[in-house]
């Protein structure tokens, strides 16, 4: 048997995992939550396990799953509805329960640097994320934050791809280049005004205006900070988890970033 | 300065009697007296909340964004009103008809409410605010239900204004059901009086409002309270509810204060000026 070229990879996970998302954003509620808490789990995982410590089994990573749940307990405890402090308590429950009695095998390594540090860059931008999802029209923020992210993928992608010629970072992340840059940001902010006046949002294009200057450049942000942290870590690919693609953490950078300041400046301007 | 009752009440509360019973007018003209104002006021205040979806429109916000500025603006209002010594203050959120709304529209108002009940009862119960919920309590899903029977019984007991928030409310319906209850209480068509039908609305036992505000510029009574706004003052602002403030509640409150009040009969000077002429 002839094996699958990485692209064939590439478009195989997207053919399973593109309606799996579409099919979990629109379900909301209890999935979105269940499916966002496996999903910090595992890109907790790639961070301790992948990059930190790879001789460490995975079971010592565990804990740092105690990131979602707490933060959803504190974020969402505050003014959500009584289902997510369910959902988070019971992943807190579960995780601390597996994990906590191996966390001492994070050794020398300060675990606690670590599981802050997880808490802050996976657990609460994946928390607010579920919020956003369960704030009113939700489900059209949340399809606009993917969406215009992809967008600036997408465009910096082209762009580069065509008349890419000055790197932008060739120490952290060798490929990009500054017309790549800048050809996504210019697809980020045109997506993020379009979708919302697709979506309907009731939102006008002056009260999203901030936002759709803001996030593009928060996903381009994310997308290099991840980077730059699998670089110091010596990693090419946060993890092998999604064929094709790398890892949970790759496809998540710029939404880690992306989703959190949405559901921030929404809450201070519309919600 | 606390504010629990005026030296007039007993008067007023006389009178107000009298004036269920008889309907005589004249007699009610011993209103309250505001301590902010000095002016009159009205025992019972309703207010038609109308003008949230326009106010965030306005704005380039969703709709639902107005519904939570106009849920934050209630209690605003209640504390203003309350100040002024308004006895009852009869809040029209949702309508019979509002189920005809787009749905997640519904979903949303119905958040809203469990919103304000769950942020606002305490802060309720400790300003003497006693809570009444009148509409079809029963269409709401019970767990709400049950938070609004738990926030009445805790306020059950105060007495410094009456606060009734009409959902799912319609002033037909109010007026059908009473009729149903004393058809089924089998009572006869002689005993069938005004005062026995005012008992059986969803505000038995309260006085009829004396001044109804409608904010956000339309002029219609749509179906709220038709029986007990017989003879109540109207007063329409084109302020939309959000932004319906102190200012304005206490403009409509001056104004209602020059208003003659007539129930239909006429002012004792006005037969005097009759006589002269």
């Amino acid at each position: 048997m002839k094996r699958l070229s990485n692209l064939q990879l590439r478009l195989l996970t997207a053919v399973v995992g593109l309606p799996l998302i579409v099919l979990l954003v629109f379900a909301g509620g209890w999935w979105f939550a269940i499916a966002l808490g496996v999903v910090s789990l595992l890109a907790a995982a790639e961070f301790v396990h992948g990059w930190l410590f790879p001789s460490m089994g995975i079971s010592a990573v565990m804990p740092q799953a105690t990131t979602f749940g707490a933060v959803a307990v504190l974020v969402i405890g505050v003014e959500s509805d009584w289902r997510f402090i369910l959902v988070g308590l019971g992943f807190a429950a579960l995780f601390a329960a597996v994990g906590y009695s191996r966390t001492n095998r994070l050794g020398p390594r300060k675990p606690w640097r670590v599981l802050s540090w997880l808490m802050l860059y996976i657990g609460l931008p994946l928390a607010l994320t579920v919020l956003l999802r369960d704030a009113d029209s939700g489900r059209e923020w949340v399809f606009l934050g993917i969406l215009a992210t992809f967008a600036v993928d997408t465009g910096a992608y082209a762009t580069g791809k065509l008349v890419g010629r000055h790197k932008l970072a060739p120490a952290i992340s060798p490929g990009k280049t500054w017309e790549g840059a800048i050809g996504g940001y210019a697809a980020g902010v045109a997506a993020v005004f379009l979708l919302n006046a697709v979506f309907d949002t009731g939102v006008s294009a002056w009260v999203i205006a901030p936002a759709a200057v803001v996030l593009p450049l928060a996903a381009q942000a994310g997308d290099l900070l991840e980077s730059w942290m699998k670089r110091r870590m010596g990693v090419k690919d946060a993890s092998g988890l999604l064929p094709g693609h790398g890892g949970f953490l790759d496809r998540l950078d710029s939404l880690l970033a992306v989703m959190p300041l949405l559901y921030l400046y929404l809450r201070l301007r519309v919600f | 300065m606390k504010f629990r009752q005026t030296p007039e009440r007993p008067a007023a509360e006389a009178a107000n009697e009298a004036r269920a019973v008889t309907a005589s007018p004249a007699e009610h003209l011993g209103d309250l007296i505001s301590p902010i104002s000095g002016g009159r006021v009205p025992r019972h205040v309703a207010v038609i909340m109308d003008g949230n979806g326009r106010w965030a429109t306005q704005r380039g916000l969703p709709r639902a964004a107005g519904h939570r500025a106009g849920t934050e603006n209630i209690r605003r209002v209640i504390e203003r009103f309350a100040d002024h010594g308004v006895q009852y203050l009869t809040l029209y959120a949702f309508s019979t008809e509002n189920w005809n709304r787009p749905q997640h529209e519904v979903r949303m108002l119905i958040r809203l409410l469990r919103f304000f009940l769950r942020r606002e009862v305490d802060n309720l119960h400790k300003n003497g605010i006693q809570l009444h919920l009148l509409g079809h309590v029963e269409t709401l899903p019970e767990w709400l239900q049950r938070q609004i029977q738990d926030a009445i019984a805790l306020t059950s007991g105060n007495d410094r204004m009456v606060l009734n928030i009409c959902f799912s409310y319609g002033g037909r319906d109010d007026i059908l059901l009473a009729v149903q209850k004393l058809v089924r209480e089998e009572v006869p068509a002689t005993e069938i009086t005004e005062e026995a039908i005012s008992n059986a609305l969803y505000t038995g036992g309260m006085p009829d409002p004396d001044l109804l505000i409608r904010t956000a510029g339309d002029q219609r009574i749509s179906n709220f309270l038709l029986w007990q706004a017989a003879y109540a003052e109207l007063y329409f602002t084109d302020t939309y509810w959000p932004d319906f403030g102190r200012e304005d509640i206490d403009m409509a409150l001056s104004d209602y204060a020059r208003r003659k009040r007539k129930f239909g009969g006429l002012l004792p000077e006005d037969i005097e000026a009759l006589r002269g002429s």
